[in-house]
């Protein structure tokens, strides 16, 4: 394993969010105020029912007072908005079309809500923005590490110094960390800004 | 090459007026694989002029390894195969064939599964919902056929799904409104259909309209190759030239010429016998259900056991 | 005839050793002098009698002593056998795919008697005896694909087959060349394969996907990989990487021919019949560098090959370290004459 692995594929890519015309209806999930994104979305809303749910104090504010959607759940703190989104998914009918905005931590947590309930992911678009940070999983203690915006970092569960590497598990929703000095204790690389 | 073995058609019962089931089993007594619900063989039906090769849903018991059943229909437009099935065929006779292939496959990470069957597309129909019964999964099904006498497995239906068996019977003037079957259901619901392919298409329409993504709509039909203008065919690798009958598959004079091009479906839908173009001074007539658009202008592929050339000479790297 | 299992340890003080005859059966994986990435997939159809290719499944000397080693990682990290509810079809389909071909291809070591759906299963080399109801998970001690993969050499993977595209929804995996099931769990084909350098942009992973997606029933394949490995040791996992991870830094020129150790994989690929799904079996064979340069020609041969590795290749590969100290073992031994090519030692 090395700090300098070229890129790797199973990190996500994510395109430029448009509605899927081809749903019947349509859920779409906030969980980062990325104003000119959700106000171009929302000046042309797709055709069927469109509920929203915010996961997001900025954005439940601002959404609050101008946004007319059929349905709308408004949700200061992430935790509270993914229960909202599992309480509609639930319920929800085949047709439905999910859309996840905000950072990696939040999105990938609500695609695996939906996958939870049988949706595959030409059902789901995701698009990351807000905070690059990473949640990170730790392969030595199996422990989550959440918001990691460095390079290394200390794991939450274990305590070692991990390299966040590039590879991505979508059902985890992290990237895979592992102890940077293994090889050579103590040699470890200077702490950079990686994930602003 | 594909694997064959020698089974013996030890059992034929009428099941319906031109629709008979055919039972095979080992010559030695000995056990058969278990296959999964959906999957199809190929038999090697010995035709008067040749080797006819027709791919056959398996119907019944996945886990049954004493016998595998089939059930054909005589088409009217047979090619023989299935005329050779319901006029020739003898109880103790030897055939060859081939291991079960799925191309039809159960999803498994469904939360509920609505099996459609249209007339003899019920076939994988009944090994779906025997897999789905002994898994204690969620799941209902919809049998439409012509009259009566003609819902040939409805016993066996009724058996793994009660009374979440529909039939539809079209002399009484049944019929599945694809709409209202599909419309309300929970994510995560997976439909499946067999039968013919205007019955397909109306579904795979209706479903996307509703907002189904293709990946919760599964269907399977064998297409057969249809007949056209004799062409010509010359193998770029061996240098040998042969000729295409109009009645005959490519796939088929290939065999025939002792060219064994790797198979599945016989029926456009796997991909297995892609074959790349070299040259062609004709019009290749795609009718596969496998390439897509681009592979199919770019002109460099084709499909031999259902595509074929209208008239000329097609080079191919074999 | 039967086989002496070694009484040998694959941790701590690391006994382990191959007898002649199981250097001369080495997988060899380098036909050629220059080693490059691909798919190179052939029919795992039988091989030579003796070879590591002749049975579906090889047992060899090492047999006892592996399950053992398994057990002490299952031990300590049970998370190292993972599988997801949806693949118990293919747990059983794995199960009876190892019992009827130990028991076919290894009779004095193996015994299976099926009535029914009533088995009798016998383990004579690891002393088990089990009666169970084929179908019935509640009959066997762990789950079917746990119980017999903790009695089969080698890692395994069930691949699920849906939407085009092949799921590692399952996995046995206690001697991995560092990858790490707990992560990659559930991963579809290419997320799996993401940190191979060079293969995705040469389409490796995109042929091999199409290939296995058309695996049939009883025509089971077989590819080779290598990598390296410090000490005879199997459990070379990120779970545990602060345990093996110094040992690449206690290569010296003194101990280099006993400590660096070529590790072969034999992956093979199996459809299965009830769950239609795909069993990727890697059995990895382990020889020193100093036993394999034995026989001239692979000794030769390994030292063009490293010598020649691109540079990101050795980096994945985790040889970055130690790989001058190999060369000049190697190099001492290679007069540069023409090996011809054949993986064959002599």
């Amino acid at each position: 394993m090395s700090a300098a692995a070229p890129s790797i594929k199973s990190q996500p890519v994510y395109r430029p969010l448009e509605w899927d015309t081809a749903g019947a209806s349509h859920l779409l999930f906030v969980a980062a105020d990325d104003r000119p994104l959700l106000d171009r979305l929302l000046a042309a809303p797709p055709h069927g029912e469109l509920a929203v749910v915010v996961a997001d104090p900025i954005a439940a504010e601002r959404l609050g007072k101008t946004t007319a959607a059929a349905q709308m759940v408004l949700r200061h703190d992430l935790s509270d908005g993914l229960k909202s989104l599992e309480s509609i998914v639930q319920k929800a009918h085949m047709g439905l079309r999910l859309y996840l905005v905000g950072p990696e931590d939040a999105i990938w947590q609500a695609a695996g809500i939906a996958a939870r309930y049988g949706m595959l992911s030409p059902e789901i678009r995701l698009f990351q923005t807000g905070t690059k940070a990473r949640p990170v999983f730790c392969v030595h203690c199996r422990a989550m590490t959440r918001g990691v915006r460095t390079n290394l970092v200390d794991c939450s569960g274990c305590g070692r110094t991990l390299f966040v590497r590039d590879h991505f598990s979508r059902r985890l929703g992290a990237y895979m960390g592992f102890q940077i000095d293994a090889e050579e204790p103590g040699v470890k690389p200077p702490v950079e800004v990686a994930y602003p | 090459m594909n694997a064959e073995i020698a089974l013996v058609l030890s059992r034929i019962v009428e099941l319906a007026p031109g629709i008979r089931e055919f039972w095979l089993t080992r010559e030695d007594g000995g056990e058969l694989p278990a296959y999964s619900g959906g999957s199809h063989i190929v038999l090697s039906l010995p035709l008067p002029g040749g080797i006819r090769r027709n791919p056959y849903s398996l119907v019944g018991d996945p886990n049954d390894h004493q016998k595998w059943r089939i059930a054909v229909r005589r088409q009217e437009q047979s090619r023989g195969g299935s005329a050779w099935l319901h006029e020739s065929a003898r109880e103790g006779q030897s055939i060859k064939v081939s291991m079960p292939a799925n191309l039809f496959p159960m999803a498994r990470l469904a939360r509920h599964h609505i099996l459609v069957a249209g007339g003899i597309g019920v076939t994988p129909i009944v090994s779906h919902a025997r897999e789905l019964a002994r898994l204690g999964e969620s799941f209902e099904v919809h049998y439409a056929h012509r009259a009566p006498e003609f819902g040939v497995l409805t016993n066996e239906l009724r058996q793994l799904a009660g009374s979440d068996l529909y039939c539809y019977v079209a002399s009484r003037n049944e019929t599945i409104d694809f709409r209202e079957l599909l419309n309300g259901r929970p994510l995560g619901t997976h439909a499946y259909l067999c039968g013919p392919q205007g019955m397909v298409e109306d579904f795979h329409k209706t479903a996307r309209d509703m907002g189904w993504p293709d990946t919760h709509v599964h269907s399977e039909r064998f297409l057969a190759p249809p007949p056209g203008e004799a062409f010509t065919v010359r193998l770029a690798r061996s240098a040998r030239e042969l000729v295409v009958k109009s009645d005959q598959s490519m796939l088929e004079a290939l065999e025939a010429a002792g060219t064994e091009p790797p198979f599945l479906c016989r029926g456009g839908a796997c991909g297995q016998c892609e074959t790349e173009v070299v040259a062609c001074d004709s019009t290749i007539q795609h009718n596969d259900l496998f390439l897509s658009q681009a592979e199919r202008d770019s002109g460099r592929k084709i499909m031999p056991c259902v595509s074929r050339l209208s008239g000329g000479c097609i080079t191919i790297n074999l | 005839m039967a086989i002496a299992f070694h009484d040998e340890t694959f941790r701590d003080d690391y006994t382990y050793r191959n007898s002649d005859e199981a250097v001369r059966r080495f997988p060899f994986p380098f036909g050629q002098d220059e080693y490059m990435y691909s798919v190179n997939i052939e029919p795992h159809a039988g091989g030579k009698p003796g070879s590591v290719y002749e049975h579906t499944f090889d047992i060899d000397e090492h047999y006892v002593s592996e399950c053992r080693d398994r057990a002490i990682t299952l031990e300590r990290d049970p998370g190292r056998c993972e599988s997801l509810p949806h693949m118990i079809d293919a747990e059983w389909d794995v199960l009876e795919l190892i019992m009827t071909s130990l028991a076919r291809d290894y009779p004095d070591h193996f015994r299976l008697r099926q009535d029914g759906s009533h088995w009798h299963w016998t383990n004579l080399p690891l002393g088990i005896e089990q009666s169970f109801v084929f179908g019935d998970a509640a009959t066997l001690p762990y789950p079917p694909f746990e119980y017999i993969t903790r009695q089969t050499q080698g890692d395994f993977v069930i691949l699920d087959q849906r939407d085009g595209d092949l799921w590692a929804d399952s996995g046995m995996i206690t001697q991995q060349a560092d990858w790490s099931l707990a992560f990659d769990v559930g991963m579809s084909f290419k997320e799996w394969h993401g940190p191979v350098p060079r293969a995705h942009e040469i389409g490796v992973f995109d042929r091999a996907l199409k290939y296995l997606l058309m695996l049939q029933l009883g025509k089971p394949v077989r590819r080779l990989n290598w990598t390296m490995t410090i000490n005879p040791r199997l459990d070379t996992a990120p779970e545990t990487y602060p345990e093996w991870g110094q040992d690449r830094a206690s290569v010296t020129p003194e101990n280099v021919g006993k400590k660096v150790h070529l590790r072969v994989e034999m992956q093979t690929l199996f459809r299965l019949p009830r769950s239609n799904g795909v069993l990727f079996s890697i059995r990895a064979y382990l020889a020193s560098v100093g036993d394999l340069a034995r026989y001239p020609r692979w000794g030769k041969r390994l030292h063009r090959v490293l010598r020649d590795l691109p540079e990101d290749l050795a980096e994945y590969k985790g040889l970055v370290r130690y790989k001058p100290m190999v060369l000049e073992y190697l190099s001492r031994m290679d007069d540069g004459a023409l090996v011809e090519i054949g993986t064959h030692p002599e």
